[in-house]
């Protein structure tokens, strides 16, 4: 296990106030809500994980009275990755989260059996190595075969979008910043329901 | 094959813009200094995306100084970060080189004759620019790599692109370690692969003329053919920039600051206005 002092960012003699700070600091950048439907999320919430466990280790050393310091023994260390129970496109994302692409990659090009599954995770591993054009056409073919698939819809959605941290995103949608005829008669048409059912009416002739 | 990733500056906030400015400046004398004066006349605007990535990934302290330019006579905003140009413009040298190297051996006729004739002053500033362990490797290895893919005359975009890609990763990460290390990676690979493929699009003409390999000209069949696919085309190069976007967030911080929101500006606006321009440019022909 790495030195959670080390994660955090903070000496190991800091005092309980920083490693507090620091703590929050590091959960408010990874926070899960940053990165709904983003295709990152899996390295994030990894992050996330990371930093939790580190705070959780710091905070039993300090309470256990060990003088704080991390002793790398101290981690797991009978964990050794045994997968037995797991089904192998679970194993291949693992790997995808871990950042173990060209693994993931072999793997997938081992299966002869090609589902939806196969097709989306096949799209997450081209989509790591940089080459979005195949990744886009396997994304699609897992959208056509699994049309009600949500987590297909949001990657396939999240390849068209930048990031949403970015002052500029929303910018370069087709609908950006601006106001169609047909948005204008759609909201009106909302309003004159709105109206009637509050006992009004916006619009007399509908 | 480079120049096309700059500022929308009319979406920049003045402050940003002027730091923007500095950085390009800064560059441009740093190698103007320490390589050769033709570095000046030779910059573009990718390198300075490059380097504001290098400072934002490496932490390298930047302070602005006003400094007089030698060739406009004003004295101007000048940002200081050493570490990062020295980098950038150890790199541009290389590749620079490298690119005159790959012309001379690829052209025929008069051109190949001028760049003969240059061949003494490039060769000046390769050497000028080799002072990173590793780094000419990375560069040379990456050119061959792409000019192996042309050779075999390979028509997935893709594949055509990822030697160029590799190249810029390895350039962008170079140094570096953990996620910084990866979030650099995939930003360097992705400026890499959008320069690569922007870059055979905008050249789809002359390229069917001289007869040169163009990815899009072998996957689309002719110049034509690949106009008639431009929204595909559009939509992979904007895929490419929305990459880089999203792992570049992973290395900010709120509130954002400066050199994050003219990153954002030149990848989430400036980038899809090159390809505009592209378009644009062809249409009118």
């Amino acid at each position: 296990m790495k030195n959670p002092y080390e994660i955090l960012g903070v000496s190991e003699n800091a005092s309980d106030e920083e490693i507090k700070k620091a703590y929050r600091k590091l959960a408010k950048q990874y926070h899960p809500d940053n990165y709904t439907d983003n295709p990152l999320k899996d390295l994030a919430d990894e992050k996330m994980k990371e930093v939790n466990e580190a705070y959780d280790t710091i905070q039993k050393l300090r309470s256990s009275g060990s003088n704080g310091s991390f002793n790398s023994n101290n981690g797991r260390s009978g964990t050794n990755g045994s997968y037995s129970g797991e089904s192998v496109y679970s194993r291949i994302r693992r790997l995808i989260s871990a950042g173990r692409i060209g693994e993931a990659e072999t793997m997938l090009n081992g299966i002869s059996d090609r589902n939806a599954e196969w097709h989306f995770l096949m799209s997450l591993v081209l989509y790591r190595k940089g080459w979005l054009q195949d990744a886009r056409n396997e994304i699609n073919i897992a959208c056509q075969m699994d049309p009600y698939n949500q987590e297909y819809r949001s990657f396939q959605q999240r390849m068209s979008g930048g990031a949403y941290s970015s002052p500029y995103s929303g910018m370069n949608t087709n609908n950006a910043g601006g106001c169609s005829g047909c948005d204008v008669c759609q909201a009106l048409l909302c309003a004159d329901c709105c109206c009637e059912c509050m006992g009004g009416d916006c619009i007399r002739c509908c | 094959m480079f120049g096309y990733i700059r500022p929308v500056k009319g979406e920049l906030y003045v402050k940003d813009s002027e730091f923007y400015s500095s950085v390009y400046c800064g560059l441009c004398r740093y190698g103007g200094k320490n390589i050769s004066h033709l570095t000046r006349w030779l910059l573009n605007y990718d390198f300075v995306l490059l380097a504001l990535l290098r400072m934002k990934l490496t932490d390298d302290k930047v302070c602005v100084k006003k400094k007089r330019c030698p060739y406009s006579l004003k004295k101007k905003n000048c940002a200081c970060a050493d570490e990062s140009y020295s980098f950038v413009c150890s790199a541009f040298g290389l590749l620079t080189y490298g690119k005159l190297l790959d012309d001379i051996k690829d052209e025929k006729g008069f051109k190949r004759f001028c760049k003969i004739l240059v061949k003494p002053l490039f060769k000046h500033i390769g050497k000028k620019s080799d002072k990173f362990d590793g780094l000419k490797g990375i560069v040379f290895n990456g050119l061959k790599a792409t000019d192996e893919a042309e050779a075999q005359g390979c028509d997935s975009v893709d594949r055509a692109a990822d030697g160029f890609g590799t190249m810029m990763k390895k350039i962008a990460s170079y140094g570096l370690e953990g996620d910084k290390k990866m979030i650099a990676e995939q930003c360097g690979y992705h400026i890499g692969r959008f320069i690569y493929i922007a870059d055979a699009f905008d050249d789809l003409e002359s390229d069917e003329k001289s007869g040169n390999y163009n990815p899009l000209l072998k996957k689309y069949g002719s110049a034509l053919g690949a106009m008639e696919m431009a929204d595909t085309i559009k939509e992979t190069l904007w895929d490419s920039l929305n990459a880089f976007s999203n792992f570049y967030a992973l290395a900010v911080n709120q509130p954002i600051n400066g050199i994050d929101r003219i990153i954002f500006n030149i990848i989430e606006l400036g980038g899809r206005d090159a390809v505009k321009r592209i378009i644009e440019r062809k249409n009118k022909k």
